[in-house]
């Protein structure tokens, strides 16, 4: 079996600001082996892009807080969930020499990730100087190899971003997260701005590089689509919570939590025809003010009273194959959490 | 697995339990005044021009003596019980004179402001909103104005125009036009992009419905903070132009004046120049604290 | 008369320092009373443009417009301002076309007050709250401020607004791209209901296809600011002739693992119609292109059953 290179365990994340506490990632664990690619899907808000940004040590300060949880990369801790400023800065020190190393990140604007008064090709350059110990010729040779290998040609090396269109400028993002050879790729929304035949061509390209470079790749996307392209196994999110988590065979085959199939049937399709698109009521409840037990009962058509009074954990319904919900829970277990209520549970 | 209960989220319960029954409503500008009265510097410059103008509005009752009631033996006496900050060079009370001062400085840096804003409003909106040729011949004109410092300006047409309020309010207000219908221009500039002007257009709203409905209220946060710096330099100029002896003059107790009637007693009565300055250092100081902190609390993307 | 609009070969130029963009090229279209035209395209094709210029939010270049059987192309300003009730327009991004400083029934009455609909205050708060009903905002939000909704109730706003006096046509601007796909369901399936309801006519502006196959009885594919491919929805996704379109319909990716279609990749991306030369805009990505195509620019040819494609190659292409 080969190892695990990224691990998140049961990874909790809070915004602390005036206003309140926004509760953004509740418990959320998922693993990557390197080749492999995850698909994280969610709504606007649901705590995808938190997710990344725990992983890449970039959440926003002073509100932005882990309280809990482990992420491993290659099996080593790289969270601090401690508060204490030396250990911070201790922990922060470290993730700079990690961050476009070890892991890079592809954001959804190319244009925030690119310094506008600099070449691009200088930009690839700096990266790979920055983290190897190499000339500046053999680095100024290895930025237009990969610029070449993301096809643009390497005669564009002292061209500014605005010269680029914004699918090229994308590809730019790419080969400089790409260029130090990183184990884990997190890519947040990387085609979203980008239109349908340009998404096209960075989803073949990303799927090339992937499997040329051996990279872990962490796919965020609120796209059903872009996840059946590229990835090789998916989890849903939901409030911060992963509702449903398993291989697309198993997520795009055999959706099982209700939510799943309520993103499913929103959709609209273009080989059936139907009249009147399935859509659930309600929106996603407010981190600040999360329901206790199933934070999806109240959009939920499957509801029943049991969801208000017991927190359904990931039960796995068949190998490698989980979901967050009520119905899904094996009879010990509801029978363990009815008779837990009252005292066991915390609030 | 059971919800994480953290220290922070116990303190905002608490705030939410105390804050519960009471119904929630916030326009933006309700919004933008409660982040004003969370800056600490920004409610002290508040509490501070408050304060001063309640001194303004009941000077007569707080100050002991009238603004030229000269007892000559009583010259040029250091800060005492009967005198808290000391007499002139003619025996009056400097403290009655400074509390009088807050009856010219303020009204007169406040009424300057809003003429040179009114003008350049208009200007500066009607450049804006027309765009094109209209904005250039506008815009164009003020540059040439701005090629003349505003305080020289001012001194100018005080100087053509003689002494007096009246002209002293004139020659600020007119001299600092140019720079204000810039900011105003640029205020509405950037509202003029937004969607919903558009969309304005598209319900079929008027020009003069889309500048005063639409463009106007939306461009106000710059705008006031922009103002409250204004009032500041205004109350700074004419304090400069009555030290050099213009605008304003002797006996009327405006604080540069009194500065400028001092300045041979600096070595022989320090304090008589002391307490002016410090109350012009102090009022300019509170409305620029104050400007910041509106400015913070208008534009939420500079947090 | 079946027709509620008709567009003949409009134009809309802007002159760059470059040259002249041609934004809107030689486009022409009829709409039906109670039907949905789609138009889509990538970004950069001038489908906005070409929605803005029909309520003259941009003034044409040159061409005709009728609506209703009248000529609104030289009506001026004033004329317009009777016109405008009847059509009325949706935006893509809610929040930044809404006025921040407005509350919701702010916002719903602003047309109402300014077409001086009800001159009694309580009339048009009742009407407020009856089209607050009609879109399915809760009446609790009436003194709400946009900041303080989601991205689909402020799209509600939007749309409510559009429809508060009464319109006929509604020129919808990628009304649910800035939505997730749960929130855009619900939008879609309300402007469906409210077309049935008050048997309006929308213009569809949107990069999808598979929500412009959704809503729309009829589609114009638009390619630098031409368009390229026109016919019946049933007919476009049974019968994709135009090779861009074929592109734009393999590159959607699709949330399903069975029956995955054969890709065409397209070369190199859009680019902008600055004096563009007498040739098929489409050739230089076009995977068929030949000689021809860039030589001279193909017209817009009816294949029959209505379905109308510019493309020198067609027939070949296609085994016609």
């Amino acid at each position: 079996m080969s190892e695990n290179v990224l691990e998140v365990k049961n990874l909790i994340v809070h915004y602390e600001t005036q206003d309140g506490v926004a509760e953004a990632v509740n418990d959320v664990s998922f693993s990557l082996k390197a080749g492999e690619t995850m698909g994280l899907v969610g709504e606007t808000g649901a705590g995808k892009t938190t997710v990344a940004l725990s992983i890449m040590g970039l959440l926003p300060k002073p509100a932005g807080h882990i309280i809990g949880g482990e992420i491993l990369l290659d099996g080593k801790n790289i969270v601090e969930t401690s508060r204490n400023k030396i250990k911070q800065r201790r922990n922060d020190r470290m993730m700079r020499k990690l961050r476009g190393n070890d892991i890079s990140m592809i954001f959804q604007d190319p244009m925030s990730a690119l310094n506008p008064v600099m070449p691009v090709g200088e930009q690839i350059a700096e990266v790979i100087r920055l983290h190897n110990k190499i000339s500046k010729a053999d680095a100024v040779k290895r930025a237009i190899e990969m610029m070449e290998l993301v096809g643009i040609s390497g005669e564009r090396y002292s061209y500014y971003p605005h010269e680029f269109s914004g699918g090229m400028k994308q590809r730019i993002v790419i080969a400089m997260a790409l260029a130090c050879n990183p184990r884990v790729l997190i890519a947040d929304e990387p085609t979203t701005a980008l239109d349908v035949t340009i998404q096209a061509q960075v989803l073949d390209l990303m799927r090339g590089l992937k499997k040329k470079f051996n990279t872990a790749l962490l796919m965020i996307t609120h796209d059903l689509g872009v996840v059946a392209e590229i990835c090789d196994k998916c989890a849903v999110v939901y409030a911060g919570q992963i509702v449903e988590y398993g291989s697309i065979e198993h997520i795009f085959n055999n959706p099982q939590h209700p939510y799943t199939k309520a993103l499913f049937n929103a959709v609209p399709s273009l080989d059936k025809d139907v009249d009147r698109l399935e859509s659930i009521s309600g929106l996603m409840s407010d981190p600040m003010d999360l329901p206790t037990h199933c934070t999806f009962k109240e959009r939920c058509t499957a509801c029943c009273d049991a969801c208000g009074e017991i927190d359904p954990p990931l039960t796995e319904i068949e190998p490698g194959h989980l979901v967050r919900c009520y119905h899904f829970m094996k009879e010990t277990d509801k029978a363990a959490a009815v008779a837990g209520k009252g005292g066991g549970v915390a609030k | 697995m059971a919800k994480l209960y953290t220290p922070a989220m116990a303190k905002i319960d608490k705030k939410k339990a105390k804050l519960k029954g009471r119904v929630r409503k916030s326009s933006p500008g309700r919004e933008a005044w409660k982040r004003l009265i969370r800056n600490k510097l920004a409610v002290a410059g508040m509490i501070i021009l408050v304060i001063l103008i309640l001194v303004a509005v009941f000077a007569n009752f707080i100050a002991p003596d009238g603004i030229d009631n000269q007892v000559l033996k009583n010259r040029l006496q250091p800060p005492s019980a009967a005198h808290i900050m000391g007499t002139d060079q003619f025996g009056r009370d400097i403290f009655s004179r400074i509390v009088y001062g807050t009856r010219i400085s303020l009204p007169i840096g406040f009424v300057c402001t809003v003429l040179a804003f009114a003008f350049g409003g208009i200007l500066g909106s009607v450049a804006a909103y027309n765009g094109g040729k209209v904005d250039n011949v506008i815009m164009r004109i003020m540059d040439i104005f701005q090629s003349i410092p505003p305080l020289l300006m001012a001194i100018g047409i005080a100087a053509s125009l003689g002494n007096g309020v009246l002209n002293l309010v004139l020659a600020i207000s007119l001299s600092t036009t140019p720079a204000r219908s810039r900011v105003i221009r640029a205020a509405i500039l950037t509202v003029k992009r937004n969607d919903y002007i558009e969309s304005a257009r598209a319900i079929g709203a008027s020009s003069r419905r889309q500048l005063l409905r639409y463009m106007l209220p939306n461009a106000l946060g710059p705008i006031m903070t922009a103002f409250t710096f204004s009032v500041a330099t205004a109350i700074l100029t004419v304090s400069s132009m009555a030290y050099i002896g213009l605008g304003i003059v002797p006996p009327t107790p405006e604080w540069g004046s009194m500065l400028s009637s001092s300045k041979e007693l600096l070595r022989q009565a320090p304090y008589t120049l002391y307490f002016p300055g410090i109350m012009i250092m102090i009022t300019v100081l509170a409305l620029n604290l104050f400007g910041d902190g509106l400015r913070d609390a208008l534009d939420p993307r500079l947090k | 008369m079946s027709e509620i609009l008709q567009v003949k070969n409009l134009k809309k130029y802007y002159s760059v320092p470059s040259g002249t963009l041609h934004a809107v090229d030689d486009v022409s279209f009829t709409m039906n009373y109670g039907e949905t035209l789609g138009i889509v395209g990538e970004s950069g094709c001038g489908k906005s443009t070409l929605g803005k210029t029909l309520l003259r939010l941009i003034q044409p270049t040159s061409g005709e417009v009728i609506f209703e059987g009248q000529d609104i192309t030289n009506v001026d300003q004033k004329g317009f301002t009777a016109l405008r009730p009847k059509m009325q327009m949706i935006f893509q991004d809610p929040m930044s076309s809404l006025n921040p400083r407005f509350s919701i029934s702010q916002q719903i009455a602003e047309p109402l007050k300014i077409y001086k609909v009800y001159k009694d205050k309580e009339q048009l708060n009742k009407r407020v709250l009856e089209l607050m009903d009609t879109v399915g905002l809760a009446r609790r939000y009436v003194e709400t401020y946009p900041h303080e909704l989601d991205g689909g109730r402020r799209q509600r706003i939007g749309i409510a607004r559009a429809l508060a006096l009464n319109p006929k046509l509604i020129v919808c601007d990628e009304p649910v791209s800035a939505l997730d796909v749960l929130i855009q369901a619900q939008i879609l399936n309300l402007l469906q209901d409210l077309q049935k309801e008050h048997g309006l006519s929308y213009m569809f502006i949107t990069h999808n296809l598979s929500v412009v196959k959704h809503i729309s009885d009829n589609i114009c594919v638009m390619y630098l600011g031409q368009v390229i491919e026109q016919c019946r929805t049933k007919e476009l996704f049974t019968h994709t002739y135009h090779p861009y379109t074929k592109a734009l319909l393999s590159a959607i990716p699709v949330p399903s693992l069975k029956d995955k279609r054969e890709r065409v990749l397209l070369k190199g991306e859009l680019t902008s119609p600055i004096n563009p030369k007498n040739a098929c805009r489409f050739a230089p990505r076009c995977l068929y292109a030949r000689e021809q195509c860039h030589n001279s620019a193909p017209e817009l040819v009816d294949l029959g059953n209505n379905h109308k494609c510019a493309c020198h190659f067609v027939k070949e292409i296609n085994g016609l």
